[in-house]
């Protein structure tokens, strides 16, 4: 109610100043994520199906800057503040949130997958939309090209950031104008991707079930393929 | 006082033709004039010295009850003088005759004296003493007899313009009004009984009485107001030339805002004019007039020693006194205030502040005088903060509310400042005036204050991070200055072409320390450190201002003025290598550059009837750099400013109804708009204001007195703002607004002064007075509108004999509104928020609730 009062004292007064601003005005657009139908990859000698993949995205901010150091980037020119499910392996778009932010041009962004570490925190924590508390739960069969051997491997792998105050990952070379007309904001993710630098051989050795962890060789390779090898996508529509 | 723009000064020498002879008879006493206000050298006068003797008839009660003219001098003087004589000598007030004791009614002959304008001049103050040019007699009614002769007194110190006529004996020496006349329609002075009207806390205050003016207390009473200024925001007086008593106010590369200027060591009760150019057009503004100047002249009337207690809301206590001596001139005083408070809010606003002032004037032979001038000041005060608008819509924060983090609740602020200034001038036979003043100024700041929250990482060491963003910013500048001038006599050049012409020079030498730091409290420990610097900086300035009198019906003036910079910049944490790197080198980044400014001033004055005068006025000024921006050879780079307006002023022949109104336009070089997030100020890149301005004064009565003011300004950038690695193309487009500049300013000043009964010999005196602001939407970042408001705030008291009971109310109507509002990113932990946003959003700084003060005031 005092919100809506104050927005009518401002339209109000507004109107008093003229028809000008001061430009960038803020903008509002729904996210969300899409995934990808595609589950399988071949890995060295393994042909490699997912399963499951479900991973927690969020928060995210974009900036204006090159990079998205606290730096350059002391105030984002739009934001995702919301942690959201994603089922990486639907094409569906599956909805995030709302983005907020101003009228601009994204050049970088960072993100978290689900565990943050805030400037008031001590230390990363997950949030609740974190599958199973995790960044990232996945679920597949490998299957040896040669051998013809499979087994199963289940991952659930964190990805933090690595200092406090910081996100997990951060993405330059965007270039993206965003206004009034953008419609929304789509974060693609192509989870099978992330799998391109485990080491399968390995996992194979541990039996039927192979469980995969961060701290693992093939988490931290799973880790590597979500923070820069085959980041989310972000794409701005109209 | 030291910096004499008084222009025209109308040095009104009285002669008060007393008979000396009456003296000699033991039972008689003559009429002693008491202190008197001053009185103008008329607008419309040819810069002849004039004097009009008149006829007084002074009542038992010292009351003059008719003023005729005797003679005046030169005889083809215009009337306009002989009213003007009139009018100032039926406001005198006089110490009546007496016979054996007893008040009689008397008639003596007075002489007013005009002398010709004096912009910069010192002086001709206000000073009462008893001289003669001759010993006369004075000539007593039926109901006076003649008095006997008497010695006659000194000789007089001030000069005579003209020989005083026969008769006189007693010279008066009436306060020289130093007010010159205006550059622009836009150019006005506020009396004293104006400045009074509505109730003023603090020196700044006063401030709020000038057209286009709002003044904002965002930081407490230790910090130096917020003041916007015909479509600047000025903040803390970067686009402000503020003088005190002549002496300049800014502080040229403060931490917290370049010409940060503290006006809440003026002591509201001693100021008698306040004269603002809303432009610039005069060469004698210096530095930082980009929005104009304002000059505080310094006086006390009615004369006497007061003693003025306060208490109210909010635990506020104010005690005052003034030491006014009535032999003195109205220059000369002495006044101390202590206040305290514990503030609006939660314990999250109290404050204290002391302040002394001294000014003493004298008048030395030749005509000669000098004025000292000192005062100190120190105030502390804590600071609430700004609160996110979202979190108070949410209900997550109270309005008055500060963060409920210590590093919010540690937020604070102190200053002190001293001063001591010396001026000479002389008033020459031949109608030049000299004078040269000097001044000495020490300040003090110290700051410590979160606007963010917890968004601020190390420079030192970049893992430090969410240790509270609560800045620590000290400033202690040392500085000398001085200047001169020489305002020629008046030099005919035709019949109807004449000149004055006036060289001046100015500079100030300067020795600043500042810091800024990261504290954690309640230790106040320093966990980052920012700033650490020496600056030494000269500022040199001179002029030619140019004075034609054309034809009796124009004034042309103007010139030029240059002022050369020079800055010597340690910076003892530049190229500072952080922890994590490899030291290659010792911390420091000494630097020196020099920078020059000049630009002309020219404005004209035509009196197209003896009621309307159209003006016109162009000038360029400058606002000097912050000098740790600067690189080593850096050629200073000034802001430039190209100010031009267009208006009339009006008045009718008593000047009981004075109106004025312009167009204006002012193009700035590179901009600047604060920066929440380092309480710094950041380049924007050139600007532009267009509007007009609508000011006038009524005093139908003389028991009513009234002003009001109607300021529009349409202020846009004019190009896209500095590209930088946060933002390397920042978005722009034609006629984008500037932020925070408020784009309708109203203001109303309204006085009552009448009698309201008879209390035996004496009368109980009411008095009423308001003020009312009115502040439209203010644009902000991001297509935002801060909400207006309207501030109403009344006085009221009465009178009788020595003691005076009065009632001040700020925001009478007790109206909900923000001080200020700014847009910039935080992060307040608060329940209801999981992620903190890393956008910038609304923030707000709480206005004053309703406050009530009382107050009893004696006067002896």
């Amino acid at each position: 109610m005092k919100a809506r009062v104050l927005l009518a004292a401002s339209t109000l007064s507004a109107t008093l100043v003229g028809c000008g601003d001061t430009g960038q005005p803020s903008i509002a657009h729904p996210a969300v994520a899409i995934g990808t139908a595609a589950r399988e990859v071949e890995v060295g000698d393994f042909r490699v199906t997912l399963d499951v993949a479900r991973v927690g995205f969020g928060p995210a901010t974009f900036c204006a800057s090159r990079a998205s150091s606290d730096e350059l980037c002391p105030a984002a020119t739009a934001e995702l503040a919301a942690v959201a499910p994603v089922d990486a392996l639907s094409p569906a778009a599956q909805p995030l949130g709302t983005v907020h932010g101003f009228v601009g041009t994204v050049r970088s962004a960072a993100f978290g997958y689900a565990i943050t570490w805030l400037t008031t925190e001590t230390a990363p924590r997950a949030r609740p939309a974190a599958p199973g508390g995790h960044s990232a739960h996945l679920e597949g069969t490998a299957t040896s090209k040669t051998s013809g051997a499979s087994f199963r491997f289940v991952a659930d792998v964190d990805v933090a950031p690595l200092g406090r105050g910081t996100q997990a990952v951060s993405v330059g070379g965007l270039s993206a104008g965003i206004d009034e007309r953008t419609a929304r904001l789509e974060v693609r993710f192509d989870p099978s991707t992330w799998l391109a630098d485990v080491d399968f051989a390995e996992l194979s050795a541990a039996g039927a079930t192979a469980t995969i962890t961060t701290s693992t060789h093939a988490g931290n390779a799973i880790v590597v393929g979500m923070t820069s090898l085959a980041r989310p996508k972000f794409v701005w529509t109209q | 006082m030291f910096y004499r723009l008084r222009r025209p000064v109308a040095a009104a020498v009285g002669v008060l033709g007393l008979s000396w002879a009456a003296l000699a008879v033991a039972q008689l006493s003559p009429p002693k004039a008491k202190p008197a206000t001053a009185v103008e050298y008329p607008a419309e006068g040819d810069g002849r010295p004039v004097s009009v003797t008149l006829d007084l008839v002074i009542d038992p009660s010292g009351k003059v009850t008719s003023a005729t003219e005797r003679a005046r001098n030169p005889a083809d003087a215009p009337q306009l003088f002989v009213d003007r004589a009139i009018a100032f000598a039926e406001k005198l007030s006089f110490e009546p005759a007496t016979k054996d004791g007893a008040p009689i009614k008397a008639k003596v002959p007075y002489t007013v004296h005009f002398a010709p304008p004096v912009p910069a001049s010192a002086s001709v103050s206000a000073s009462v003493s008893a001289s003669a040019s001759a010993p006369a007699s004075a000539s007593a009614s039926a109901h006076a007899p003649a008095p006997a002769p008497a010695p006659a007194p000194a000789p007089a110190p001030a000069p005579e313009p003209a020989p005083a006529p026969a008769g006189s004996a007693v010279d008066v020496h009436v306060a020289g009004a130093k007010i010159p006349p205006p550059r622009a329609a836009s150019d006005i002075t506020i009396d004293n009984d104006l400045l009074e009207a509505a109730p003023h806390a603090q020196g700044g205050d006063i401030l709020a009485t000038v057209p286009g003016v709002y003044v904002g207390h965002v930081e407490g009473d230790a910090v130096a107001n917020n003041v916007f200024l015909r479509g600047f925001n000025a903040e803390h007086g970067q686009d402000i030339e503020f003088r005190v008593g002549g002496i300049p106010v800014n502080v040229p590369s403060h931490i917290h805002g370049q010409g940060y200027a503290d006006l809440n060591f003026v002591i509201p009760e001693v100021v008698r004019h306040l004269r603002v150019i809303e432009g610039v057009y005069d060469p004698r503004q210096g530095d930082f007039a980009v929005a104009g100047s304002a000059y505080y002249e310094l006086g006390v009337l009615p004369r006497g020693y007061r003693v003025k207690g306060t208490t109210g809301s909010y635990g506020t206590r104010r005690l005052v006194g003034i030491w006014a001596p009535k032999e003195e001139s109205e220059e000369t005083f002495g006044a101390v205030a202590l206040r305290e408070t514990s503030g609006f809010g939660p314990n999250n606003r109290g404050g204290a502040s002391a302040s002394g002032m001294i000014q003493y004037a004298f008048e030395l032979p030749a005509n000669y005088r000098l004025l000292l001038f000192a005062s100190a000041y120190a105030a502390r005060s804590a600071l609430p903060g700004a609160i996110r608008l979202d979190d108070w819509s949410a209900g997550r924060i109270g309005w008055l509310d500060s963060y409920p983090h210590p590093t919010a609740t540690a937020q604070s602020a102190s200053s002190t400042r001293t001063q001591i200034g010396l001026e000479i001038d002389r008033l020459t036979e031949s109608g030049s005036h000299l004078e040269i003043a000097t001044y000495v100024t020490f300040t003090g700041f110290r700051i410590r204050q979160n606007f963010t929250g917890f968004t601020l990482r190390g420079f030192e060491d970049p893992t430090k991070v969410g240790l509270g963003d609560l800045i620590e910013q000290a400033n202690h500048d040392t500085a000398v200055g001085a200047l001169a001038r020489s305002r020629s006599p008046r030099y005919p050049l035709s019949d109807w072409l004449s000149l004055f012409v006036e060289p001046g020079v100015t500079f100030r030498t300067s020795s600043t320390t500042q810091t800024q730091n990261l504290l954690m409290p309640p230790e106040n420990a320093t966990w980052d450190r920012r700033v650490d610097a020496t600056l030494r900086g000269s500022d040199l300035g001179g002029y030619l201002d140019l004075d034609f009198r054309i034809a009796k019906r124009a004034r042309l003036t103007g010139g030029v003025r240059a002022d050369a910079i020079f800055y010597d910049i340690d910076d003892k944490l530049g190229n500072y290598t952080p922890s994590f790197q490899k030291s290659r080198h010792v911390p420091g980044f000494r630097r020196t550059a020099f920078g020059t400014a000049w630009g002309p001033r020219v404005s004209l004055v035509v009196d197209a009837t003896s009621w309307l005068s159209p003006m016109i006025a162009y000038g360029e000024g400058y606002r000097s750099p912050q000098a740790r921006q600067l690189a080593e050879g850096e050629s200073a780079p000034y802001t430039k400013v190209r100010s031009f307006e267009a208006g009339v002023r009006a008045k009718t022949k008593d000047q009981r109804y004075t109106f004025s109104t312009a167009l204006y336009q002012t193009s700035l070089s590179d901009d600047l708009v604060f920066d929440p997030s380092d309480a710094t100020l950041a380049r924007v890149g050139p600007t532009r204001r267009r509007g007009f301005v609508a000011y006038g004064v009524i005093k139908p009565w003389d028991w009513l007195l009234a002003a009001a003011s109607v300021t529009y300004v349409h202020a846009t950038l004019q190009a896209p703002p500095p590209a930088t690695a946060g933002d390397p193309s920042p978005a722009y487009r034609e006629g984008q607004l500037l932020p925070y500049v408020p784009p309708w300013v109203f203001r109303v000043d309204a006085t009552i002064k009448h009698p309201l009964i008879k209390a035996g010999a004496q009368t109980i005196d009411g008095r009423v007075g308001s003020g009312m602001t009115v502040i439209t939407a203010r644009p902000l970042p991001h297509g935002q509108f801060a909400s207006p408001f309207a501030l109403l705030d009344l006085s009221a008291g009465i009178r009788y004999r020595e003691l005076d009971l009065g009632i001040d109310v700020f925001n009478l109507l007790d109206r909900r509104w923000a001080d200020t509002e700014l847009m910039f990113r935080s992060n307040w932990p608060v329940q209801g928020r999981d992620i903190p946003s890393s956008l910038p959003a609304r923030h707000f700084v709480a206005g004053n609730p309703r406050t009530i003060l009382a107050s009893l005031t004696v006067t002896l």
